[in-house]
């Protein structure tokens, strides 16, 4: 098969949310010995992408977005360990996000929707779960350094876990380092204000959209 | 309110029914609940049941669940500070009570803060007057100007001290020990808010409060709130399978350490909305998900217990209205017998005064509606109807009816029933700006029934052995410095 041909199948297996298409494609173009990185790129991102535009949109639902994002996450794997295995590194152009519900709440859905969105907009996601304990963050943001940091609170119980977290982070010396968005059923932009995180979202398309302006701003601040 | 209606609304067939409760069953036995604390899961296991305790599952058989439900009680009473304000849960009572949520929100524009501790006390003033609010939920308590540690407690003493209505209780961290002492200071139950968290799932947290409040006698919920395709099938028959199995799960815990223990079926269930993600509240789904509850209640023996009439709107407009109208009615047509979605707004993370006071009347509606209407000579009016004959305008003067029109027709606070040019003249005010009007009004005139003065010391003694607990000693001045306002 035409590398060409691989990648539009590719792409369409991520826009159908088709995981075992996604698999037999991705397993087809390691066989194929097809440039990954293309693959990466011109398949899996630019699908993924049309998948986050269409459910913006209000074209496509939320069941197929995380179809799709499962499709994409089984063929990812199969090619970021083949590259892997080459000693190669994964080349992304997109931002680091760091995200999980705060220790003492366990609700998952509202930071796994956040999460799936930033996939699609291209970020690295690295998704800690749920009931996360406030080193377990401070760990995190040590070893993968994201440009981000969500913090997630449905209860109101456990909002405050969020200000523990910042400072922890503060504490540690790694508050500048990274920038925090706090979001979840609990949380109000005069809460986000007030415990010093740096962006509150109502939504999870607005904190993409929000996330992807704060990371906008590093890299200004970066190229400053 | 006494019910009166003679068929609440069915959505299920007999068959339904049985086919729910046997798949409800079939989760219990085969997949089972999994239970975070150790002590839960010893405690059913020598009930018969079989325990995985790495993976904290349980596997019910299904005469345990059987024997919980025969020993819960088919009728009770949840006391309230005012004997007048009880609430008898016999299948026959419906209920309507004030919501709870993390904010207070401005009803035209939705913009929300966190309550502050005026705000507390007005929404408790609000409800200890309101004529159709027959209770309070308080699930949580964020105060602005109190040390957020110690909130629950405080909002809670502040429930006690201004309403003599019946509250709820919440689950959260240490709170149920504090709240079973203030109950106990001023002479009145409550209602313990525990539940399930699906899928399957009970916490600590939530089976340590059941388990406290029905040691000291109060009644509890058991149940849970799932997103419809999020936490549970998409479906509503599935879902129902699965809440039914979650809500028996907890009635068979309860019922096991504390035979005959008030229980009710609480629900928070909605459909996610697929487009964005998030709950559907105010869906019509709601609705007929509680037709179907009420029915499997009363199938299995259950008082209910819901957290709705509630909309997806963030402000007090036509949707808010319509939604929370239209579940309000469903509900009190279902047998829903407690239905706490009063002033809340956006799906319960906020609460709105004035929509506590519209909500106020959509709820004396629905009772109205429940009361039904007598037919006897009296009402039938043949006598009236004979001797008026033909007479133009004679009904309005005839004692008839100025004896029988308070009985037979309902008065709403806020509703605009003004011909065009007086309502114009009056301000062409819309019902918020009515609602709003009303509330100074009514803080102002409303005396709350006074604790004695025992009573505020005890509750001030509990609030500082609180503060110790919680802050070691400090911030003390916040919780004690205004008891009384």
């Amino acid at each position: 098969m035409q590398t060409s041909d691989l990648i539009n199948n590719l792409e369409h297996s991520i826009i159908e949310g088709d995981v075992d298409n996604a698999e037999k494609w991705a397993l087809q173009a390691l066989d194929e010995k097809a440039d990954i990185p293309q693959a990466i790129n011109n398949g899996l991102i630019k699908g993924i992408k049309q998948v986050g535009d269409a459910f913006g949109n209000g074209e496509i639902f939320l069941p197929d977005l995380i179809l799709s994002s499962e499709a994409m996450k089984i063929a990812s794997d199969i090619f970021e360990n083949e590259l892997r295995k080459t000693g190669q590194n994964i080349q992304t152009s997109g931002g680091k996000i760091v995200i999980g519900t705060v220790k003492g709440d366990i609700h998952d859905i509202g930071k796994t929707l956040v999460s799936t969105l930033f996939k699609g907009a291209g970020f690295t996601v690295i998704d800690l779960g749920v009931d996360v304990p406030t080193d377990d963050f401070i760990a995190a943001v040590r070893r993968h350094q994201p440009h981000i940091l969500g913090l997630s609170s449905l209860l109101t119980t456990s909002a405050i876990e969020q200000k523990n977290v910042i400072d922890a982070l503060d504490h540690a010396g790694l508050r500048s380092q990274v920038k925090i968005m706090v979001g979840g059923g609990a949380i109000t932009e005069q809460w986000s204000q007030e415990i010093g995180a740096d962006a509150y979202s109502g939504d999870a398309r607005e904190a993409v959209d929000c996330g992807c302006r704060l990371l906008d701003s590093l890299q200004g601040e970066y190229h400053a | 309110m006494h019910n009166k209606v003679r068929f609440p609304l069915q959505v299920l067939s007999d068959d339904d029914i049985k086919s729910i409760y046997v798949a409800a069953l079939e989760i219990l036995v085969d997949v089972g609940i999994q239970f975070e604390d150790e002590r839960v899961l010893h405690i059913l296991e020598e009930r018969g049941c079989t325990v995985d305790y790495p993976r904290m599952r349980v596997k019910f058989i299904p005469s345990v669940i059987e024997q919980a439900l025969r020993s819960c009680p088919s009728e009770f009473t949840v006391k309230a500070r005012n004997p007048e304000y009880s609430l008898l849960f016999d299948g026959s009572h419906v209920y309507f009570a004030a919501h709870s949520a993390p904010t207070v929100c401005d009803p035209k524009t939705g913009l929300s803060h966190k309550p502050s501790s005026r705000d507390v006390q007005d929404r408790l003033i609000l409800i200890d007057a309101l004529e159709h609010i027959n209770a309070t939920l308080t699930l949580t308590g964020e105060v602005s100007d109190k040390p957020p540690e110690v909130g629950v407690e405080w909002v809670k003493a502040e429930t006690f001290r201004r309403t003599a209505k019946v509250t709820t209780a919440p689950a959260f961290r240490n709170s149920p020990k504090w709240i079973i002492e203030m109950a106990a200071v001023v002479g009145s139950q409550v209602i313990g808010c525990c539940g399930c968290s699906p899928p399957l799932f009970y916490a600590k947290q939530d089976t340590d409060a059941m388990l406290q409040y029905a040691a000291a006698g109060h009644p509890v919920t058991a149940g849970s709130g799932i997103a419809l395709g999020g936490t549970g099938p998409v479906t509503l028959a599935g879902s129902l399978a699965q809440q039914t199995a979650e809500t028996l799960a907890g009635v068979a815990l309860v019922q096991s350490c504390h035979p005959g223990t008030g229980m009710l079926w609480l629900t928070e269930t909605a459909p996610m909305d697929m487009r964005i993600g998030d709950l559907a509240w105010g869906s019509i789904e709601v609705g007929m998900l509680h037709a179907a509850q009420g029915q499997m209640s009363r199938f299995l023996g259950l008082q209910n217990f819901s957290l709705f009439p509630m909309s997806s709107s963030h402000i007090s407009d036509q949707q808010l209205g319509f939604e929370k109208g239209m579940q309000a009615i469903i509900m009190a047509l279902s047998g829903i017998q407690f239905m706490a979605g009063g002033g809340g707004v956006y799906n319960e993370s906020s609460i709105c005064l004035e929509q506590l006071i519209i909500d106020n009347d959509i709820y004396g509606m629905a009772a109205r509606f429940l009361e039904g209407f007598e037919v006897n000579a009296d009402t039938l009016a043949l006598d009236i109807i004979r001797e008026i004959g033909l007479q133009r305008n004679s009904y309005l003067s005839h004692k008839h009816t100025r004896r029988m029109f308070k009985q037979e027709h309902f008065f709403p606070g806020v509703s605009n029933r003004l011909a065009f040019e007086t309502w114009e003249k009056s301000g062409s005010k819309d019902i918020v700006a009515r609602a709003q009007e009303r509330i100074p009004h009514i803080i102002q005139k409303h005396e709350s029934a006074p604790l004695s003065p025992e009573a505020e010391r005890e509750l001030d003694t509990i609030l500082r052995a609180v503060e110790k607990e919680r802050l070691s000693g400090t911030q003390t001045e916040h919780l004690t410095e205004q008891s009384t306002a």
